[in-house]
């Protein structure tokens, strides 16, 4: 009997260590980009949201703090409306459609919001084993992994906006910087920054002036892209040059062009790039 | 495409007749079984919101083998997805061994390695189990060890958790001891009175790569509970705690989680009464912080509303909110003797409950820290009420009559996430009438209605079940959705079927259209999506 | 529509074909922990009817038939009783959310019968009961001879019929 107690004495100590009380702040201490490289790693985070999504925020700003103060320009967000039950227009203050073809068609393709929002994918890893839908509270340590790998290839990304035909011409010039197999396309976009309109936040609240950043407003070269190599090696380089008329609903000093380069087999991306239309 | 469910049946009926022919005649002694498998097709009907599903039909099945031997045990399980049926998670997909076990008893000692379901206590803090028409499952995969002695019985366990066909990122760890007092010092005077009490401790480890916040990588909780039963009285509570651990579904905060559920019964011959209190404040526990919905759960926080079974009833379903909630429910059963003047010639059986559950009460601190709460204040928001009377009668010789009526408050923006919906107040009433032609043939009927100016607004449903050729039961019914404000989704949702039944084995046949709505077993639920087609499962033990 | 109503024919004739053998019919019913209503635990092992049968009925408190089935047993078990000596062992599955109902729910329906407690579901795993109401026959030895699923109004007249065959058998052999 004693050998028993003891044994279960044993264990309870062994689980009251097994305790991590963590005292504010509960922020880590933020070690930035290393200046220097200009070779560097880039992920591509896709924020799957709502304006009428209540918990959307919170992944939006999980978002933003990774792209505006961990990593700054080494995260490249994106944020789609998509849904009927989270992103369909209603009279009154929701009644804008921020919904796009091209958001759907990836929505339905990747099956997002069939698991609830908000979701996301970083660089689109994990597909199709169903491991690509990434719930935001791991979203930061999914990015941090990715970011530890070597950069595989580099986007330069060159705009000229036409603002009296509202035509934006994009020269993308993609560079491998290893040796690749499998077929790769490049996916050009373009997002909006600071767009005020509602936000339905838990419990019915409702914030009438909230900002919604990097709103997906189109893509530049179809839902999936146009394929630029085959088996690419080191120091293979593609140029591409897109002419497109923009949305008229949009403001072009808040746009900006987002490329990036996947993996036709298994959907994953290598690289990504963000440059300012103007 | 329909002709692809006929060929699976085949061959599912086939290969499970060859089965059973071939090995149960000759099954060594000690091994036995179940088997079940569910399926159907789908046709997209943009009106009920049926999709349009690429793959045309859907297939959930699974086998259980276990064999026995005087101490020892051992069992695995297959699962099938191909794919799962509308509604169950996606990452239910392909085939595989889900589960696997082997144990040993030897005199008071029982150790298990593999897959194991266990619960300590309510379940406030640990519980793992199978539901497989939720498509929840949750076993530990790693070590059980249960003992008991004189009085005390003992648990501990450490494992890793299912999740689909894998297992999910963290280890739990977790012990658990009960003394029965009247078994331990027998010597006492205890007469009618019975005391346990219990404890338990259950710890998860999850490794932090979170470059925003420092996540505590190792979160415990911890439980004590008390059963006193004295004759007709027993009373059961049980308090639980839980250290800083922020979640997906806790929207990240870093408040420490605790939760008070307490429960009063007195009853004898002819009365029953019934009642408890539960408090939840910021109780989810996963084994991985970033999961959420009906996966990787520890724990398993019941909710305490009447659990309906009628099919209207069932529209507006109450499933316990793990971020907080407060709550009480009353519960009294009663029969009126035969002869009396309720009770008439056979009895009356009478059935009342009432639940009232509401939000916590919050002030918020605007940092990760979340809020902070004062215990037994209630706060503002209703989550849930409802009273339902229920009365029992039988008329005569061949009729047999079950009246219900409840009213339910219902809140669809936190039961269901719905956004920006009011609040459902619903009136239900139910009809159930069985009536025996012979000793072995009977029809039974439902009329239901329901009525509510919220939501879908009105629906009415009628069930004929007839039960006149030998182990077949012929079902037909019709929700009709006659109050939708939207006159074209003024819709019929007609289903016919036929369930075969012999001894262990179930067989059932449907076809229709299936309303959008939530499934819910023992307070857990699951989004079905509205379907269109045809129904087919079997399911046997051997 | 026609193919798969000829194909269900067909599937019918195989169940009744295959019934007789998926059955867990001749074993002896595993040796399980349950709990007792005052919170004590009893082993399978200790179930007793002095060599009677043993009818074993898997229900809850939310299931409909599972209730019907135990109502209409009720009505007729004190002949059962008086005729056969069969005994009713009713193992609620009711989990934490309603196992505290299951005491004033039977007391209030005036069930006679023995209750126990299955809450983790350890006996309804160990009997391969994938859906309730279930019920086994079991002989003086605690070996099943019937294993039934649902119910349907009437039904309980198997179980019965079950039990007197054992009874005659059992005198049959005396003599």
């Amino acid at each position: 009997m004693k050998k028993y107690v003891l044994f279960i004495a044993g264990i309870l100590v062994v689980c009251l260590q097994a305790c991590d009380i963590i005292e504010p702040p509960y922020s880590e201490t933020v070690i930035g980009p290393q200046p220097g490289d200009t070779l560097v790693r880039k992920v591509l985070l896709e924020d799957y949201t709502g304006h009428k999504c209540p918990n959307c925020p919170a992944a939006a700003k999980i978002a933003d703090t990774l792209s505006n103060y961990i990593y700054k320009d080494r995260v490249v967000v994106v944020g789609l409306h998509v849904s009927t039950s989270f992103a369909s227009p209603s009279p009154g203050l929701f009644s804008n459609d921020y919904r796009t073809t091209a958001g759907t068609d990836l929505d339905n393709f990747f099956q997002i919001s069939l698991s609830g929002l908000p979701k996301g994918m970083v660089n689109r890893k994990g597909f199709p084993s169903q491991q690509h839908k990434i719930s935001p509270t791991a979203w930061a340590s999914e990015v941090a992994l990715n970011l530890q790998q070597p950069v595989e290839a580099n986007i330069e990304i060159t705009n000229t906006y036409n603002a009296a035909s509202n035509e934006l011409t994009t020269q993308l010039q993609s560079k491998f910087l290893t040796d690749k197999s499998g077929t790769y396309f490049l996916n050009v976009m373009y997002v909006e920054d600071s767009v005020i309109s509602a936000q339905l936040y838990p419990n019915n609240k409702i914030d009438t002036f909230y900002v919604h950043k990097h709103l997906f407003r189109g893509m530049i070269n179809g839902t999936w892209g146009e394929q630029i190599a085959v088996d690419p090696q080191q120091d293979f380089i593609s140029n591409k040059t897109y002419t497109v008329t923009l949305r008229t609903d949009v403001k072009p000093e808040k746009c900006k062009v987002i490329a990036f380069i996947y993996n036709d087999a298994t959907k994953e991306v290598i690289q990504a790039e963000e440059t300012h239309l103007q | 495409m329909q002709k692809t469910l006929p060929v699976l049946i085949g061959t599912i009926f086939f290969s499970w007749s060859l089965i059973s022919s071939t090995f149960a005649q000759q099954l060594p002694n000690g091994i036995s079984g179940a088997f079940q498998a569910d399926a159907a097709t789908y046709k997209p009907d943009s009106l009920i919101g049926a999709p349009d599903v690429p793959e045309k039909m859907g297939l959930n099945s699974y086998m259980d083998l276990k064999y026995v031997n005087g101490n020892f045990k051992a069992g695995i399980r297959y699962e099938v997805y191909l794919n799962a049926l509308q509604g169950y998670d996606p990452r239910y997909k392909g085939t595989g061994i889900t589960n696997r076990y082997a144990s040993y008893t030897y005199e008071n000692l029982e150790i298990t390695a593999g897959s194991f379901y266990e619960q300590f206590g309510s379940g406030l803090i640990f519980r793992t189990y199978y539901d497989y028409d939720l498509g929840y499952d949750n076993p530990m995969d790693g070590i059980n060890i249960k003992y008991n002695t004189h009085g005390l019985y003992a648990k501990a366990f450490v494992g890793r958790q299912r999740a689909f066909f894998e297992y999910g990122p963290g280890i739990v760890r977790g012990i658990d001891g009960e003394v029965h007092l009247a078994e331990m010092f027998p010597d006492l005077k205890w007469g009618q009175h019975n005391l346990i009490i219990g404890g338990s401790f259950v710890s998860k480890y999850q490794a932090d790569n979170d470059p925003i916040y420092k996540l505590p990588e190792n979160v415990g909780a911890s439980a004590a509970r008390l059963n006193y039963t004295n004759g007709p009285l027993n009373l059961f509570a049980e308090y639980a705690y839980k250290i800083n651990d922020p979640s997906l579904v806790n929207g990240g905060i870093y408040k420490p989680g605790q939760s008070l559920y307490v429960s009063g019964t007195y009853s004898k011959k002819g009365f029953g009464f019934n009642a408890a209190f539960k408090r939840i404040d910021n109780m989810n526990f996963r084994s991985d912080r970033n999961e959420s919905v009906n996966v990787l759960n520890i724990n398993f926080i019941p909710a305490i509303s009447k659990n309906q079974t009628y099919r209207l009833a069932t529209l507006y379903p109450y499933a316990s909110q793990v971020n907080g909630e407060i709550g009480a429910m009353a519960e009294v059963f009663y029969t009126c003797k035969p002869g009396s003047f309720l009770g008439g010639k056979y009895g009356t059986g009478i059935n009342i409950n009432s639940s009232n559950i509401h939000d916590i009460k919050r002030s918020y601190t605007g940092d990760e820290y979340g809020y902070n709460s004062n215990f037994f204040a209630i706060g503002d928001t209703v989550f849930y009420q409802d009273i339902n009377v229920e009365v029992t009668k039988k008329i005569n010789k061949n009729l047999k009559v079950v009246a219900t009526y409840i009213y339910q408050t219902y809140n669809q923006t936190v039961v269901e996430g719905k956004s920006k919906s009011p609040l459902v107040f619903a009136d239900v009433a139910v009809l159930d009438f069985t009536y025996k032609f012979s000793s072995t043939k009977s029809l039974r009927m439902e009329l239901q209605g329901l009525w509510t100016k919220q939501d879908r607004g009105d629906w009415v449903f009628v069930l004929a079940e007839l039960n006149v050729i030998k182990n077949l039961s012929v079902v037909l019914y019709d929700e009709y959705n006659y109050g939708n404000a939207d006159e074209k989704l003024q819709l019929h949702f007609v289903n016919g079927g036929l369930v075969y039944n012999h001894n262990a084995t179930r067989v059932a046949l449907g076809y229709g259209k299936q309303r959008s709505g939530l499934l819910c077993v023992g307070g857990v639920c699951r989004l079905v999506p509205a379907s269109n087609g045809l129904t087919f499962s079997i399911s046997t033990s051997f | 529509m026609i193919n798969s109503l000829k194909s269900v024919t067909i599937f019918i004739c195989l169940i009744v074909f295959g019934y007789s053998h998926a059955q867990q019919v001749g074993k002896v019913i595993p040796s399980v922990k349950l709990k007792t209503l005052d919170g004590n635990f009893i082993s399978t092992d200790d179930f007793n009817n002095d060599g009677k049968p043993i009818i074993l009925d898997f229900w809850a408190t939310w299931c409909k038939p599972c209730v019907n089935e135990l109502n209409a047993i009720q009505e007729v078990y004190a002949d059962w009783a008086k005729e056969t000596g069969v005994k009713v062992i009713a193992v609620s599955i009711d989990d934490a959310r309603t196992m505290a109902t299951v005491a004033p729910f039977v007391n209030g329906k005036g069930w006679d019968y023995e209750i126990y407690l299955d809450p983790n579901s350890d006996l309804k795993r160990a009997m391969n009961v994938n859906m309730v109401p279930q019920t086994f026959v079991l002989n003086g030895k605690k070996e099943i001879v019937k294993h039934h699923s649902s119910y349907t109004p009437g039904s309980e007249e198997k179980l019965i019929e079950e039990v007197r065959k054992l009874i005659a058998g059992d005198t049959s052999k005396s003599n």
